[in-house]
């Protein structure tokens, strides 16, 4: 084994440790039913140093990349953990391409788990492409102001948002602190319990160091973000899907009927086989993207890689998810059932930042202009 | 003479590559159908020349005696080059299995008339009654002294009507408690009296394979590879690396690539429907080849593949199957219509992409069998 392979594994080993601590299914559920998420399971989290693998050293974290986040989403997956670390690591990876000292503070902030932070960029539901603005930052006395909305920001009740809006025509990015004047909040509920968090920017009233960059690097910083969490993402559902293909072949394994286990039966057999290779799948395509990040590509390349995973981690799990709660009967439709918990975060992840069809179709025109 | 395992892989597959571009015949560049020996045969006498039959075996038993991986990049050069097949099966399965199981005659009679194309060989597993459950085979082979008597039939016998020899399972003790116990493996010269070829036509017209008759058919003694009745176990050793390639891409790139070509050619990308659909199998064929490379890494690790590889063969042969089932559709009102379609200034063979993939989730395994294989000693799913 390579170091690099080495340090990854110590690092699955140290989340999975977590996990056997910290039971991640019963903390979904409180999620589903309202109590909110476990400080106490963030704040280890945090100690764990997991809030910091994207965030550089001289910021408090280790300074690590997408490769080392991409074992700890799967492993997290694997333990259907309702934290949005994958969330909010999109907007560390944005917010670690700028080079600025308000960056860097906020950065700090992510990695202690005092401060939690949101991507605040897509404006509509359907409208996936972050070059696509409407909001607007007007300079006024001593800073901006910031107009227009956001929406399907998650988690909805971070401290700071990363903004994107238009100054002059020219995108910038702004980090916009949940209590500004003139920013108001909605949030609506996922289907796994989380909220996700519509921005109104009625005047937001920013000072001037709030504009963290401007411009291309703007872009490129918000689309290696948005790279990052549809990586994440993907690894994330890998995580629950090996899950949930474990709990289903441990099921067909026991659950008897007709005097046999149904795992006899020939038809359950190679459905259960289908989703093995679905599984596969999701990490051949998963890798591919995180060799994209390790090869340090970046531009169309790496959002090609990124919808690629996305594309296959989208419609596998949900098959794998569907085809769980089948293969269980009855009891996979109940409350009671983990299959459940784990295909409500099925559905909420491969939905987040577009979903298979979606990237299916930003891969082919991206495939199509580099052809 | 040149150490091609000292070279570099880019090196070597550079070489390889450029001797293609160089010396292989255009016209049979990705053929249509699988082609008859005469019409390959002159390509392989020259290869045969230069020592290049069987890059894979020792040296010292003609081959070149490549390592793992450069096999792998020999074979994948060929496939990306779109190099008919040969009628290898003497390469691929008499020789290794001589040079394992054989005895210093047998290797020294039937080695090199492999390497020189002087004898071609078929395989003689499948049976009327024996396919998926080939170990209840009946051809049977019965000791008269100084010779077997065989009687039964073979069938589905790839091209056995340019064969010279057949390599056979034959049951030579009837009485085994296990069916698998009483087989033995027999080499057979096509031309021995009581032995009648019939060939078969395939779905698509061609004489893709044959049904080989055996009545009271004389096979010498010294014929019968390794020990009575260890045929079977001989047989499963052989499927080492080889299984690898029931699952390479190269299929579904190739076929995709020409539904593209005809796609583009017909403005069928513009229709959002047949581009979802397209792009579904860009991203199943592309993470197909991603697979398919963690395995072959495997493989130039020097590790023995598991039974986990037959999830490849699988998802190869079924997205090559789903591209031609699409390609089929593509061509609209045309898809009826055999030989080339016009696409542009190219003309496009969609029929013979789907017939292509039909047969390829029967052999080598079906894919029931292979999912059969995979939900015991893959999943461990109980019985
Ligand atoms: C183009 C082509 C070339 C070939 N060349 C050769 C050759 O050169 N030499 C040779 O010996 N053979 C050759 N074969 C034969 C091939 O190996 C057999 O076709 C294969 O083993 C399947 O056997 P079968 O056709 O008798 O089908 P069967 O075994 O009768 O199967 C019929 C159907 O039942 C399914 N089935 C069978 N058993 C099970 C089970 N336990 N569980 C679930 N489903 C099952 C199969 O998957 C298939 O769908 C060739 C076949 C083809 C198509």
């Amino acid at each position: 084994m390579t170091d690099r392979q080495e340090e990854r594994r110590m690092l699955a080993d140290s989340v999975a440790g977590f996990a056997r601590q910290y039971d991640g299914i019963a903390r979904a559920r409180g999620l589903s039913d309202g109590a909110g998420l476990d400080p106490e399971a963030w704040a280890a989290m945090a100690d764990l140093g997991l809030m910091g693998i994207l965030v550089p050293e001289e910021a408090g974290g280790l300074g690590l990349g997408i490769p080392e986040m991409a074992v700890v989403a799967e492993e997290l997956g694997r333990n259907c953990a309702p934290e949005p670390l994958v969330a909010q690591a999109a907007a560390q990876a944005a917010l670690a391409q700028v080079d600025s000292k308000p960056a860097k503070e906020c950065l700090a902030g992510t990695a202690d788990g005092s401060t939690r932070l949101a991507l605040a960029w897509q404006e509509k539901a359907d409208q996936l492409n972050p070059a696509v603005i409407t909001s607007r930052a007007d300079a006024v006395d001593g800073g901006v102001r910031l107009s227009g909305s956001k929406c399907l920001a998650l988690p909805a009740d971070a401290d700071l948002f990363l903004v994107s809006a238009l100054d002059n025509g020219v995108p910038a990015l702004f980090l916009v602190p949940r209590d500004a004047a003139g920013l108001e909040l909605q949030s609506q509920r996922q289907v796994d319990g989380a909220e996700t968090a519509s921005l109104n920017l009625n005047g937001v009233q920013l000072p001037a160091e709030a504009c963290l960059c401007t411009g291309d690097a703007a872009l490129q910083a918000l689309n290696t973000g948005i790279s990052a969490g549809l990586t994440l993402a993907s690894a994330e559902l890998l995580g629950l899907a090996d899950r949930l293909y474990t709990l289903t072949t441990d099921y067909l394994a026991t659950r008897k009927q007709f005097g046999v286990p149904i795992s006899s039966f020939q038809v359950l057999r190679h459905r259960a086989v289908n989703l093995y290779i679905q599984r596969e799948l999701m990490r051949a395509a998963l890798n591919q993207a995180v060799r994209a990040f390790e090869q340090g590509a970046t531009g169309e390349a790496l959002q090609r890689a990124a919808s690629r995973a996305k594309a296959r981690a989208g419609d596998a799990a949900q098959l794998i998810a569907r085809e769980s709660v089948q293969l269980h009967g009855a009891i996979g439709f109940t409350e009671e059932a983990d299959v459940g918990v784990h295909l409500r975060r099925v559905l909420a992840l491969s939905a987040w930042l577009g979903n298979a069809g979606w990237h299916r179709r930003r891969y082919r025109t991206l495939s199509r202009q580099a052809a | 003479m040149t150490d091609w395992n000292a070279m570099s892989d880019e090196e070597f597959r550079a070489e390889i590559r450029s001797f293609l571009q160089q010396n292989y015949p255009d016209h049979l560049r990705y053929p249509s159908r699988r082609v008859r020996w005469h019409e390959v045969r002159e390509w392989y006498l020259m290869q045969a020349e230069r020592g290049w039959t069987a890059p894979g075996w020792p040296a010292e038993y003609g081959g070149v005696g490549l390592s793992p991986s450069k096999q792998l990049i020999f074979i994948e050069e060929q496939e990306r080059y779109g190099v008919a097949r040969a009628p290898d099966q003497g390469v691929v399965m008499v020789g290794p299995l001589l040079i394992r199981y054989g005895t210093e005659e047998q290797k020294k009679h039937y080695l090199p008339k492999i390497l020189s194309w002087e004898n071609i060989w078929v395989q003689g597993y499948s049976e009327p009654n024996s396919g998926s459950d080939l170990a209840s085979l009946r051809t049977e082979a019965v000791d008269a002294g100084d010779h077997w008597v065989v009687n039964g039939q073979k069938t589905w016998t790839t091209l056995a009507q340019d064969g010279t020899h057949i390599f056979l399972l034959a049951r030579t003790d009837p009485k085994a408690e296990r069916k698998q116990q009483g087989i033995s493996f027999l080499l057979v010269d096509l031309n021995t009296p009581g032995i009648t070829i019939r060939p078969i036509r395939n779905i698509a017209g061609h004489e893709e394979f044959c049904e080989v008759f055996f009545d009271n058919v004389k096979v010498p003694k010294n014929d019968l590879v390794g020990e009575p009745n260890q045929g079977w176990t001989m047989a499963k050793a052989l499927l080492g690396f080889e299984r690898l390639f029931l699952g390479s891409p190269k299929q579904s790139q190739n076929a995709l690539g020409r539904l593209d070509a005809f796609a583009t050619a017909r403005g069928l990308h513009d229709d959002p429907a047949f581009a979802d659909q397209f792009a579904r199998l860009e991203l199943d064929v592309a993470d197909l080849a991603e697979a398919y490379e963690a395995f072959a890494d495997r493989v130039r690790a020097g590790e023995a593949l598991g039974a986990d590889v037959s999830w490849l063969k699988v998802w190869a042969t079924e997205t090559f199957d789903r591209i031609a089932a699409l390609s089929v559709q593509a061509a609209g009102a045309e898809g009826g219509i055999s030989g080339g379609l016009a696409a542009g200034d190219e003309s496009v063979d969609l029929l013979s992409l789907y017939f292509g993939a039909l047969p390829t989730t029967i052999y080598g395994g079906s894919n029931e069998i292979q999912r059969n294989i995979l939900a015991k000693q893959v999943l461990r799913l109980p019985e």
